[in-house]
């Protein structure tokens, strides 16, 4: 399905082990491997440097797995160069990192990350790392909402993803209450979280079972956001492997937007995946 | 691989630094990427949200209702002044809402200065040098330097340690320190003994690691996110408010409904009849409840915290009141959270030859010893610090340290090889199981003896008594090294060479001694039908001899030690807590969190206390959670609901008391308001039945609930705990805020003699102005205004009555003391002023549609007023007797 995986460097060390997920599922996919850092300009030339270096650890590293693997440096501004280089090349999934400072803005608005989300024309795998110590996931936590698009690429992303490293996968699912605004007005037991199980799952159970991978089956209750930072405290889980939201911005503001508060409350690392593959 | 499982080199390839550390310009990127290194308060709902909240508990819903039902009745008929009556409703609302918020507001701006006042630096390496900074700054790919007495700021993988210790009670509970190494583990993650983690402390050794991950994403964080996933359950008070107001709304709507119905076969319209309802239904709301409430908490809350106990959530506060079981820790909360040497026994031998061995035992204690003293602190294991101060103290014999075998947890031993005064001595120190093996002498005198049957017998003898005395038991030997041997010291010899053919020298007994004043607190909570259960971490013969010694248990307790537990049903563990005396050792938080469900589904009550991340689950989950302020971590703090500020036990049963006192208080001005709604109430009766002008408007009503009766109703709530109050058992679940005798000490007995006031009042005035019954005045005229002021002030003055009558339930006033609360007075004295603003000021009279009344209409209340004090008097002359005939029998 990856034939093709770009991952975009920058002067930040988020971005250098981002792109080491990126290595590590071009190598499950046997995909041919591009690694870009767009330098601004006017950018410092010891930033300018790092990055260089870092594209280089990398290039070794990826060169080491016999992976066939470029670099490239261009100069301007990161989202023009960078859709370029996804056009000429045929990029079949983009990944990116994002950090701290990005994520503390409301929808991690007018930054990178979101920009390449938002316009590339490809599959865009947007990675938060916040343990570097564990970056060989042994357990992946794999929320599940009703009716996800492109349900075989999300399939496919994580299995390939478990199967680079040995991970056993667990699928998620908490479905979200009515408001309990009126907590003391309420009486009575909560509502039976299996009711909810989208049916959808069992095709995604199909699509995973190629890949060997059978996934432990967990549910939750309360806000989807909440509910998934929790597992993932609670059970250890060293992965996310999360959707992108399809939320609009209003939306976002009436309802809570669950990708945007883990994102912000990962208790460990986490990847957001945007599927837009066409071809199988 | 992850990085446990890397080499050196690796590791610091994985986590992109170098043995020069990282840059400071790639320090402050990094910290751009990974963010400040500290717990934030995981999934606090938003201070707006709190807010909001505060308006949609049900007596506010309530509330609300009875406004919107004033706004209505304004729209169809308006010009009868229920305009102001629903504004007056809404502010009682939102000034009560405002007020609830600002209180937990303040606790919780309170505990964020605790928290403020702990922040700690670090030393990490920068650019080859060592640097120190604050530990939020510290960023993945950081090299942090571990030496004993540091708190470690980050996860980290090791990449040096030497002979390092750390304790991960904060973590894991476990009160033993764990030996750290740097090299790399094959097996899982949390086993690695590579690993270090936040919020653990380096008890001895020294070390240097990487930090891989900070702030949120380490260990500590992700206990920090479990605790917003406990939901507390509703709390006893918000349970019984819940309750109340059921009852209350009930009352008030089938009263309505009733009158209504009434009303519509007496011939009245539609309109009237449907103001009457109105009318009922907000004389029967007590609109005073939901502030006087939140400023009795209030109240509660203050007194609490001048005794040392924050409380964060003022229903908690009752909550207190009502605990029945407290599961404390030991260390620190029973005990002071030191170690101290008690005892020292050495070999059968004359005196000055006992001091001989003593002194050799003092200078193993000493020497043979990784603690340190630096600028006049002792620092490292809290035990090998008591053995330093007690070898300090017995003068501080001076070596030179040539070499050490470290303590190893599997040998139990620990050895080093120093020179004394010329002379090279080995000395050892450890378990007795693994001390006496080695000796084949014991010291008698300057001269050693051979370590014979007798010798043997006597020292395992002096051994089981230290330990019965609860003591931590700790074995010395030392051997002189032969001069040629000596020479070799300073060269690595084998532990085996060393420790052979040592001489026994004799035992130490050490122990955190218990609080002094925990021992009366523990009879109080005896007394008070409180049950104590002591659930720690150490073992089962520490803890029992601490729980002699506290006055926990007086007969041979049951202990249950954690494996024990683990292997042990709910149902069983069930049978055991009904054990008078239990004494639950060796336990992890995990096993802390089961017992504290198990308490619960039995129905109990329970207050917990807490000071490490991992007893966060279980302070949530029990009642009342509590938190230690000094040594509690902030997650600790976070989760419970109140925190020590002096880690005393003594503290939380003082907090107990104040919650007691605060239900009962409750009760009393509850029973004041409900006594009030009776007055109101009847005269809107009278004017249905009998046809006669409404005696009581509803601005009135108003001005009773919300005006004159909120002050007295305070000093109720702030009297303070009777002496019995901790010489009953605690309130079952049974036990209702409002009960039948309550309501009806309030509605058939209290509230009828108010009645009869202010309808007396109200005739009398009326009377004297010539008025013929079945005559209708105009809602303006002067007479009809003052006949309802009158009324008004028939109740007034049975309130004010009222307030001294409900100061007790049984007690006499009289023997209470006229003048013991002095809030009460000023209450009175505020009910008068108010009272007399709405009588006499033109404002008053005004809004509240009143008339000036002359003296002797007040002199001629004055005498329900001690008839009401009179009557209740003898009915608790009645109910006394009556309780002590029932206790005879």
């Amino acid at each position: 399905m990856y034939r093709r995986i770009l991952a975009a460097v920058n002067e930040y060390s988020n971005s250098e082990l981002a792109a080491r997920y990126a290595i590590s599922l071009a190598h499950a996919c046997q995909a041919k491997l591009t690694l870009i850092f767009v330098a601004a300009q006017g950018m410092d030339l010891t930033l300018i440097r790092q990055a260089e270096a870092a594209l280089e650890r990398l290039f070794l590293e990826a060169a080491a797995k016999n992976l066939e693997v470029e670099s490239i440096i261009k100069r301007g501004e990161a989202l023009p160069h960078i859709s370029a280089v996804v056009r000429e090349n045929e990029i079949d999934l983009a990944f990116s990192a994002t950090r701290h400072e990005d994520v503390s803005r409301r929808y991690f608005t007018r930054t990178v990350a979101r920009k390449l989300m938002l316009n590339l024309p490809c599959s865009v795998a947007l990675v938060r790392v916040v343990h570097p110590g564990q970056l060989f996931p042994q357990n992946i936590l794999v929320p599940f909402r009703g009716r996800p698009p492109h349900l075989e690429e999300k399939a496919f992303f994580v299995g390939k993803l478990a199967e680079a490293f040995s991970a056993a996968v667990t699928l998620f699912h908490a479905p979200e209450p009515i408001s309990r605004f009126f907590a003391d007005l309420r009486r009575g037991k909560p509502p039976a979280p299996e009711k909810h199980i989208p049916h959808e799952i069992d095709r995604f159970l199909n699509y995973l079972e190629k890949f060997r991978i059978s996934p432990q089956h967990r549910l939750g209750l309360g806000p989807a956001g909440r509910a998934i930072t929790l597992e993932a405290a609670l059970q250890r889980h060293d992965l996310i492997i999360m959707g992108a939201s399809e939320r609009g911005l209003w939306e976002s503001l009436i309802s809570r937007d669950p990708v945007e508060e883990v994102l912000r409350e990962t208790p460990c690392n986490l990847i957001i995946l945007l599927p837009r593959l066409k071809r199988p | 691989m992850n990085i446990h499982a890397l080499s050196r080199q690796e590791v610091l390839k994985a986590l992109m630094t170098s043995e020069a550390g990282l840059s400071q310009a790639e320090a402050r990127s990094r910290l751009k990427e990974y963010g400040l290194n500290q717990i934030t308060e995981a999934r606090k709902t938003p201070l707006y949200f709190r807010f909001l909240k505060q308006f949609t508990h049900f007596l506010a819903v309530l509330l609300w209702l009875a406004a919107v039902l004033c706004f209505v009745s304004e729209y169809l008929r308006p010009g009868e002044g229920l305009l102001s009556l629903g504004l007056a409703i809404v502010g009682v609302i939102i000034i009560n809402a405002v007020f609830t918020f600002i209180q937990e507001y303040r606790a919780e701006r309170a505990l964020a200065a605790l928290k403020a006042l702990l922040p700690f630096n670090v030393k990490v390496v920068r650019e080859g040098r060592q640097r120190e900074i604050p530990a939020r700054e510290v960023v993945p790919g950081d090299l942090f330097l571990l030496e004993a007495g540091d708190k470690v700021p980050a996860d980290g993988r090791l990449i040096e340690a030497n002979r390092l210790m750390v304790n991960n009670a904060p973590l894991t509970g476990e009160s033993e320190p764990k030996p750290r190494v740097a090299d790399p583990f094959a097996g899982g993650y949390l086993e690695s003994p590579n690993l270090v983690f936040a919020g653990t402390l380096a008890v001895s050794g020294s070390g240097l690691a990487v930090a891989s991950a900070t702030g949120m994403a380490t260990e500590f964080g992700k206990i920090a996110h479990l605790t917003s996933g406990v939901e507390p359950d509703l709390s006893p008070l918000q349970k019984e408010i819940f309750r109340v107001t059921r009852i209350v709304a009930a009352i008030a709507v089938t009263l309505g409904i009733l009158f209504f119905t009434l009303g519509f076969f007496i011939g009245r319209s539609f309109w009237h009849n449907f103001l009457f309802a109105i009318g009922i239904i907000i004389a029967n709301v007590p609109e005073g409840l939901l502030p006087t409430v939140t400023l009795s908490l209030a109240i509660g809350s203050q007194r609490m915290a001048s005794r040392k106990a924050l409380i964060k959530n003022l229903n908690s506060v009752e909550t207190l009141g009502s605990v029945t079981v407290i599961c404390s820790d030991k260390t620190g909360t029973l005990t002071e959270n030191r170690m101290e040497l008690r005892r020292i026994w050495v070999p059968e031998a004359q005196a000055e030859e006992g001091e001989y061995a003593r002194t050799m035992l003092l200078t193993v204690a000493g020497l043979c010893n990784n603690a340190k003293f630096v600028e006049g602190a002792f620092l490292g294991d809290p035990t090998e610090v008591a053995l330093l101060r007690a070898a300090r103290e017995h003068g501080g014999i001076r070596g030179e340290r040539l070499q050490e075998i470290p303590f190893d947890p599997e040998r139990k031993l620990m050895t080093t090889v120093d020179r004394v005064g010329g002379e090279t001595l080995v000395l050892t120190k450890g378990a007795l199981e693994s001390v006496l093996p080695l000796c084949q002498l014991v010291a008698a005198g300057s001269q050693s003896v051979p370590l014979d049957d007798r010798q043997q017998k006597n020292i395992q003898a002096a051994y089981q008594d230290l330990m019965d005395e609860g003591l931590r038991v700790m074995a010395f030997a030392f051997k002189k090294l032969a001069a040629s041997s000596a020479e070799h010291a300073e060269t690595e010899k084998d532990a085996e060479d060393l420790e052979k053919g040592l001489i026994f020298t004799g035992l130490a007994g050490l122990e955190d001694p218990p609080r002094p004043e925990v021992a009366e607190a523990i009879h109080r909570c005896r007394e008070a039908g409180i049950r104590v259960i002591m659930i720690t971490g150490d073992a089962g013969r520490t803890a029992v001899a601490v729980a002699r010694q506290v006055g926990l248990t007086e007969s041979e307790p049951l202990v249950i030690q954690g494996p024990e537990l683990v292997k042990m049903s709910d149902e069983e563990l069930k049978q055991r807590l009904a054990t008078k005396n239990i004494i639950f050792a060796r336990m992890t938080p995990r096993l802390k969190m089961r017992i504290v469900s198990v308490l619960k589904e039995a129905g109990e009550r329970i207050a917990v206390t807490g000071d490490g991340v991992n007893d966060a689950p279980a302070l949530k989950r029990a009642d009342i959670g509590i938190a230690m302020g000094v040594t509690g971590t902030d997650v600790a703090r976070e989760a419970a609901d109140m925190v020590l500020l002096d880690d005393n036990f003594a503290t939380i049963v003082n907090a107990i008391e104040e919650g007691r006192a605060v239900f009962e208080n409750i009760r009393k001005f509850i029973s004041y308001i409900f006594a009030s709604n009776i007055p109101e109430i009847v005269p809107y009766i009278a004017y249905v039945l009998f046809s006669i002008p409404l005696p009581l408007t509803i601005m009135q009503i108003l001005a009773v609930d919300l005006g004159t009766d909120l002050f007295p109703a305070l000093g109720l709530g702030a009297e303070k705990p009777a002496p019995r109050i901790m010489k009953q058992p605690p309130r079952g679940p049974e036990e209702k805020l409002l009960n039948f005798g309550i309501l009806a000490r309030a509605y058939l007995f209290l509230g009828p003699i108010e009645a009869a006031a202010g309808l007396f009042g109200f005739f009398y005035v009326l009377h004297l102005g010539g008025w013929q019954w079945g005559e209708m005045l105009p809602g303006s005229a002067p007479l009809y205004l003052q006949a309802t002021t009158a009324c008004l002030a028939g109740i007034i003055v049975t309130q004010i009555a009222n307030v001294f009558a409900c100061r007790s339930f049984s007690e006499s006033v009289f023997s209470l003391g006229m003048f013991s609360n002095r809030l009460i007075l000023f209450g009175i004295a505020s009910e008068i002023l108010i009272g007399s603003f709405i009588v006499y000021h033109p404002w008053g009279q005004r809004i509240f549609g009143t008339a000036p009344l002359a003296a002797h209409v007040w002199l001629m209340l004055a005498p329900f007023a001690v008839a009401l004090l009179l009557a209740e008097e003898t009915r608790k002359l009645v109910a006394r007797r009556w309780l002590t005939a029932a206790r005879g029998s």
